[in-house]
């Protein structure tokens, strides 16, 4: 870039990165809504698209999308669509042995990558399913008055917020990291953080155990499912259909009328009344229907 | 170590490679090759144990690090010329950060130092427990540190940076070794409040989020989460018993993903923390005399001294690193108004932290466990005003101390000037002191590395020195 000397160089910079002859930009982009839905990107080093980067699996197919990302006036939305109707995203995770032995890492995209739901997902598909997401635009966070404000380093903010918004609206503060997302492998906000881990620690089975969010969650999802029908097979039916967009199988529905029985013999030996038995039997069904593989793993 | 951009482990192409249909390789040898993948730390589990580079004595650390900044002429680094001139003046070239040449009073310490054990070493009476016990310290006198402020100075004591948040040294610890017991956190935090720089002190940066901290408010729920909700533990185990079906049955479809059958086995342990953490913080069963070594009342749950046993509970659990904080970002060792602020702040930790090394000692394991202590910087021999009673910040020298595992015993490393003002001999910056603790627990500094952002990222950056002269 040329430095002559006037203005700040913000112009020339921004004519670098969106001029026809620097295809860096959009090929950088388009990987990056690529990874989004497929776990992995065409180039799989994200941030490094230089010499000590990854080459990309799929060359020419990176350089179509960036061309077409250009053509279709940079619309992140288009892109998205475009990628969701291919063949590649519609794909299976079926195992294949053949195709394991060949292409162990799944560069060639012989099939879908099986993915955790990240830590926004997750908690965005409790409320969802629980029917307590609040899909209104939000406010402001309930900051206190700026002329309250005597935050110092020895006395900093480090307020945690609660809110039933979609979590990509929840507060995101360097000193204090939000906890949930820090339990999830959420982005750590000091770092650029191309692309995420995803841990499995006892510390997450835990909160889908214990934690009185997805307990909350599972008590108005199962009030839910309670409302909606008085038939115990249509209910289970509804609840598999709610929380993993399929209906229950023949088996599923046998093991789970099995399982509402005995859970609320229980609740009767624990002393539990009978008109207080059936919501937290449902409530504990949902726990389990959150807690399953199927519930945070996209096939 | 092994490459976070792989998408299938080695285990798992292994499986699909030879373990198919005609398999080429007899079951017995494809175990031992995934058992030899293990041990060289290649597992899908990110904190199975591993290895370390080299063998060490040193098994875990209890890293107590106190908030504010401790005085080191004050406790470990005794000036009779300090004592002698006060009042004088001295003209030093930097004032808090400040450049230039300035003219500061030099103010006594207001504790008086003797030499304490067969060593001889010197320790002043701020802590007098902790110097019943310095035959078994290797106290450094010569700590360096690269910022005057208490932010940058903690996020540099925890992560080697003091510009931007890294992974913390118990973060490293963690993913360069694993850890033993899977019902307990790899890295355990145990802080009544906050340090100056927050979380970022325990936390993980660019490394997996499992070797986070795992930060545990002294009180009646340490861990979150820990305690069942259900109305019996028969419900519980009847919900278990239905969620184990549920994945077994989505397993049986799925067969060989290694991802989700280690979350079949996280809620496995899951329950395994459920019964065994609140036994581990229980000091119910602890004799009177363990107390009063710590000085410790009983039923108490919160305070340094209960700090300190359940580090000895946890180090003797398998918790690869302890960290302990004393106090947070307000009311702590930063005393600038009045060093006298020292005296209730040293009584709250000096008996406890001597306790620990005598508990450690008696049960033998202070010969595997290593034990740090350390503050962010130290505070100026001088002052601006030649009546101050308080101390500024320091970070040109300071004290702190290593005990156990691998560290030679009844030394005192290092020294500064005259008045404590510089280090004069055998300097151990910051760096060196991480290089040296990593060396102590089997790990070469220049080695542990992680790939983040085009490089390989280290606790110690570009820099470090192994200090040799202090291993035993």
């Amino acid at each position: 870039m040329p430095a002559d000397g006037k203005g700040s160089g913000r112009l020339q910079l921004a004519e670098w990165l969106s001029s026809p002859k620097n295809p860096l930009t959009a090929r950088v982009m388009v990987n990056r809504i690529w990874q989004h839905h497929f776990g992995e990107g065409l180039v799989r080093s994200p941030n490094n698209f230089g010499k000590q980067g990854r080459p990309p699996t799929h060359p020419e197919l990176l350089d179509y999308l960036a061309d077409r990302f250009v053509a279709d006036g940079w619309s992140v939305k288009a892109m998205h669509k475009m990628i969701l109707l291919s063949r590649s995203y519609q794909l299976s995770s079926v195992e294949d042995a053949v195709d394991r032995a060949l292409d162990p890492n799944n560069e060639d995209l012989w099939r879908y990558d099986r993915r955790r739901l990240d830590a926004e997902a997750i908690r965005d598909s409790l409320l969802a399913v629980s029917g307590t997401l609040d899909r209104t635009m939000p406010g402001s966070h309930p900051f206190p008055p700026t002329n309250t404000w005597n935050f110092t380093q020895h006395a900093p903010f480090q307020a945690v917020y609660e809110t039933k918004h979609r979590s990509v609206y929840l507060m995101t503060q360097r000193q204090c990291r939000q906890p949930y997302l820090a339990l999830f492998d959420g982005a750590d906000a000091n770092a650029s953080t191309a692309e995420r881990s995803t841990t499995t620690v006892p510390t997450q089975a835990l909160f889908f155990l214990n934690d009185p969010f997805v307990h909350d969650q599972a008590n108005k999802f199962a009030a839910r499912i309670l409302a909606a029908t008085a038939d115990d097979g249509a209910r289970i039916g509804l609840a598999h259909r709610i929380a993993y967009g399929r209906p229950a199988t023949l088996d599923e529905t046998h093991a789970a009328e099995a399982y509402l029985r005995k859970y609320v013999q229980g609740l009767k030996e624990a002393g539990v009344s009978a008109e207080k038995q059936a919501a937290p039997a449902w409530a504990s069904y949902a726990r389990v229907l959150f807690a399953a593989n199927e519930f945070i793993y996209i096939d | 170590m092994n490459d976070p951009q792989s998408c299938c482990t080695r285990r798992e192409a292994m499986k699909f490679a030879f373990g198919g249909a005609g398999s080429l390789l007899a079951a017995g040898l494809l175990h031992e090759m995934c058992a030899a993948d293990e041990a060289r730390g290649a597992s899908a589990d990110p904190l199975a144990p591993k290895a370390p580079h080299f063998p060490a004595k040193a098994k875990r650390v209890i890293f107590l690090f106190h908030t504010g900044g401790v005085s080191h002429v004050d406790s470990f680094d005794p000036k009779p010329k300090l004592f002698a001139d006060h009042g004088k003046t001295v003209t030093i070239d930097e004032w808090q950060g400040k450049p230039g040449k300035y003219n500061r009073y030099l103010k006594k310490p207001q504790w008086d130092f003797k030499p304490r054990g067969k060593s001889g070493i010197e320790v002043s009476s701020l802590f007098p427990h902790m110097g019943d016990c310095v035959d078994d310290l290797c106290v450094i006198r010569s700590l360096q540190s690269d910022h005057t402020n208490h932010y940058e100075a903690t996020l540099m004591m925890h992560t080697g940076s003091i510009t931007f948040a890294r992974p913390s040294i118990g973060a490293w610890m963690s993913y360069g070794l694993g850890t033993v017991n899977r019902n307990l956190p790899s890295f355990l935090v145990l802080a009544p409040a906050v340090p100056y720089a927050g979380d970022q002190t325990w936390g993980t940066d660019f490394l997996p989020g499992c070797h986070q901290g795992t930060r545990v408010v002294p009180g009646p729920t340490p861990i979150a989460d820990l305690a069942r909700r259900t109305a019996s533990a028969g419900l519980q185990d009847l919900e278990r018993e239905m969620l184990q079906q549920c994945n077994q049955e989505h397993l049986d479809h799925r067969a060989g993903d290694a991802g989700l059958t280690a979350r079949v086995r996280s809620f496995e342990t899951a329950y395994g923390m459920q019964k065994e953490a609140p036994e581990a913080f229980d000091l119910a069963k602890e004799s009177d005399a363990t107390l009063q070594l710590y000085g410790l009342q009983r039923g108490a749950n919160t305070g340094f001294a209960w700090q300190c046993l359940v580090a000895r509970r946890m180090a003797e659990r398998g918790v690869r690193f302890i960290e302990l904080i004393d106090v947070g970002s307000s009311n702590n060792w930063d005393a600038h108004a009045d060093m006298l602020a020292h005296a209730p702040l040293a009584k709250n930790v000096d008996q406890a932290i001597a306790g620990l090394i005598t508990d450690l000692k008696q049960r033998g394991m202070l010969d595997d466990t290593l034990v740090v202590w350390c503050t962010e910087f130290g505070r100026t021999p001088y002052n601006e005003q030649a009546d101050a009673k308080g101390r500024e910040h320091h970070h040109w020298a300071f004290s702190g101390w290593l005990a156990g595992g691998g560290v030679k015993r009844g030394l005192a490393y290092g020294s500064t000037d005259e008045y404590g003002i510089h280090v004069a001999e055998n300097p151990v910056h910051v760096h060196d002191f991480h290089a040296t603790i990593l060396h102590l627990m089997g790990l070469d500094h220049e080695k542990l590395t992680y790939r983040h952002a085009g490089r390989d990222f280290r606790l110690t950056d570009v820099s470090g020195r192994v200090v040799k002269e202090i291993l035993a």
